[in-house]
């Protein structure tokens, strides 16, 4: 793909050819430095990944379910409503026995029969997600079905995926076939939404990838007869980029930060290693680009080292940089 | 067998439909050529700027449609739009106003980054910078960017015959420079 001249009719001079081969030249590796954040630019920009949950049975999974109850327990002491009803809408065609809708939280028991919600409305799920007493996940009582659930990773990359890790039992015996679903909670987003399922295998487990987590979120599992697994907690680690650009002025370079995964506003602080010990040395707020750029001193001898720290909030974890060098000339 | 346009044509559909094989390739393809252009028109963010560029054409990808030679057009024109946006911001900072008057950025690159870049390229684009601002823009345009005569004048606002007496003009002057011609002398 390299780049012709087009109509370009000037009369051949070998020293406009020299210029020309110079100036088309491949680039350098200075000039594709930022092929990897460039890369990840790209995978950023193309919207907000759509996730596609892999549901995969397997038998291994990390956690142990003890299932002790019957098919009695309700739902709707268990779940919070737009899980319970997201639950029923998946659940009810395995029979799975509903409860009313005015339920959740009350601890009433399921006797009615099966519900199916065919749809949730968003604001319903929202404003249901915000007023429900949410389960702790553990089995009320000794009847309860049981389902718990571990990810292979609490703390992972942003744009990265995990894998969730259940077991469905009842009285001790593994259930098999049943499908369970895998709930989220998104940081500062409206509520639980469903996430994923999978039908447990012979030995009740069951196991949910999830893929491209840009934001911090909770995880659940939810089964039939009103088990609900407890929470799980994902910490997103969004990448910090650095950039370092010559400035102008001879002792003067120019930091400029990029964080994808962290929304415009966020603050990220340089830091300084004085003594071995990280010390502040200033702050920006992310801008529209998710960039930031920051003005250092080029000291006249030896050098100096600075790190870019993205500060956790409640939508990420904690964040630096890789070690930038800033080195007399 | 398909021609060169094909080929880019090909890569840019791919990457219009999230391929990202296909982006990469474009963006080694253009993003050198976007930074010299940028130093060209004396952009000193250029690494910023071009940073900003592709955020906003990755951004605007999926609406974009054309071919090969619009890609290039469009891209180079949000380019230029960014640098201006940079220069005018510049303004408003005293410390750009008193660092514009130091020296031209490619001078005060460090030595790691001579030994990294391309020292003749780095030297072409600074003699291409040290021509009039029109004809700088234009022969950047029509070289570095590999822009058409028309597209250029649409992008410059000009007429293509004006372009052509830009680019020649620059062009002889660039012929009679001894830093162009000691280029064939120098290895990259």
């Amino acid at each position: 793909m390299s780049t012709d001249v087009p109509d370009l009719t000037e009369p051949a001079d070998p020293a406009l050819d020299g210029l020309i081969r110079a100036l088309t030249a491949d680039g350098t590796a200075r000039e594709l430095a930022g092929r990897q954040a460039a890369l990840e630019m790209f995978r950023s920009s193309r919207g907000r990944p759509r996730r596609h949950r892999l549901a995969v049975s397997m038998s291994t999974a990390a956690a142990a379910v003890v299932l002790a109850g019957g098919i009695a327990a309700a739902y709707a002491a268990a779940l919070p409503a737009p899980v319970q009803h997201i639950a029923y809408r998946m659940l009810g065609t395995i029979g799975v026995p509903d409860t009313p809708r005015s339920a959740p939280g009350s601890g009433a028991r399921s006797s009615g029969t099966p519900h199916l919600a065919a749809t949730i409305p968003p604001a319903h799920r929202t404003s249901a997600a915000a007023t429900c007493p949410c389960p702790t996940g553990s089995p009320g009582t000794a009847a309860a079905p049981n389902l718990t659930v571990v990810a292979v990773l609490t703390r992972i990359p942003a744009n990265a995926g995990d894998v969730f890790s259940g077991r469905l039992a009842s009285g001790g015996r593994p259930e098999a076939g049943v499908r369970v679903q895998l709930f989220e909670h998104v940081a500062n987003g409206p509520g639980w939404q469903a996430a994923g399922s999978a039908v447990t295998d012979h030995n009740g487990d069951v196991t949910v990838t999830v893929t491209h987590l840009t934001t911090n979120a909770s995880f659940r599992l939810a089964g039939p007869g009103g088990a609900v697994s407890q929470t799980v907690r994902i910490t997103v680690i969004p990448p910090v980029y650095v950039a370092v650009v010559p400035g102008l002025l001879a002792r003067v370079d120019r930091l400029t930060i990029w964080v994808p995964y962290a929304p415009a506003g966020d603050a990220v602080v340089l830091q300084e290693l004085s003594g071995g010990v990280w010390r502040r040395v200033g702050e920006r707020l992310l801008g529209q680009y998710h960039l930031a750029r920051f003005t250092v001193l080029v000291p006249l001898s030896g050098h100096v080292e600075y790190r870019v720290v993205l500060p956790a909030t409640t939508a990420h974890g904690w964040s630096a940089s890789r070690w930038i060098r800033v080195a007399a000339q | 067998m398909g021609t060169e346009a094909d080929d880019f044509d090909d890569v840019l559909s791919r990457a219009r439909s999230g391929d990202e094989t296909a982006f990469l390739r474009l963006w080694d393809h253009l993003h050198p050529r976007l930074l010299r252009y940028l130093r060209v028109l004396g952009c000193d963010e250029a690494d910023d700027v071009a940073s900003e560029t592709w955020l906003q054409a990755v951004r605007d990808l999926s609406r974009f449609d054309g071919g090969a030679d619009e890609f290039r057009g469009w891209l180079f024109a949000i380019g230029r739009h960014r640098a201006i946006d940079a220069s005018r911001a510049r303004i408003r900072s005293r410390l750009r106003l008193m660092s514009a008057a130091v020296a031209p950025v490619a001078d005060l690159s460090p030595v790691e980054d001579e030994v990294l870049d391309g020292l003749s390229t780095r030297q072409a684009v600074a003699a291409v910078a040290g021509l009039s601002p029109d004809q700088a823009e234009v022969v950047a345009l029509r070289i570095i960017a590999g822009l058409d005569t028309a597209a250029v004048a649409r992008m410059l606002g000009k007429s293509p015959g004006a372009v052509r007496i830009a680019l020649h003009r620059g062009l002889r002057t660039l012929s009679e420079d001894p830093r162009v011609r000691a280029l064939e002398e120098v290895d990259r």
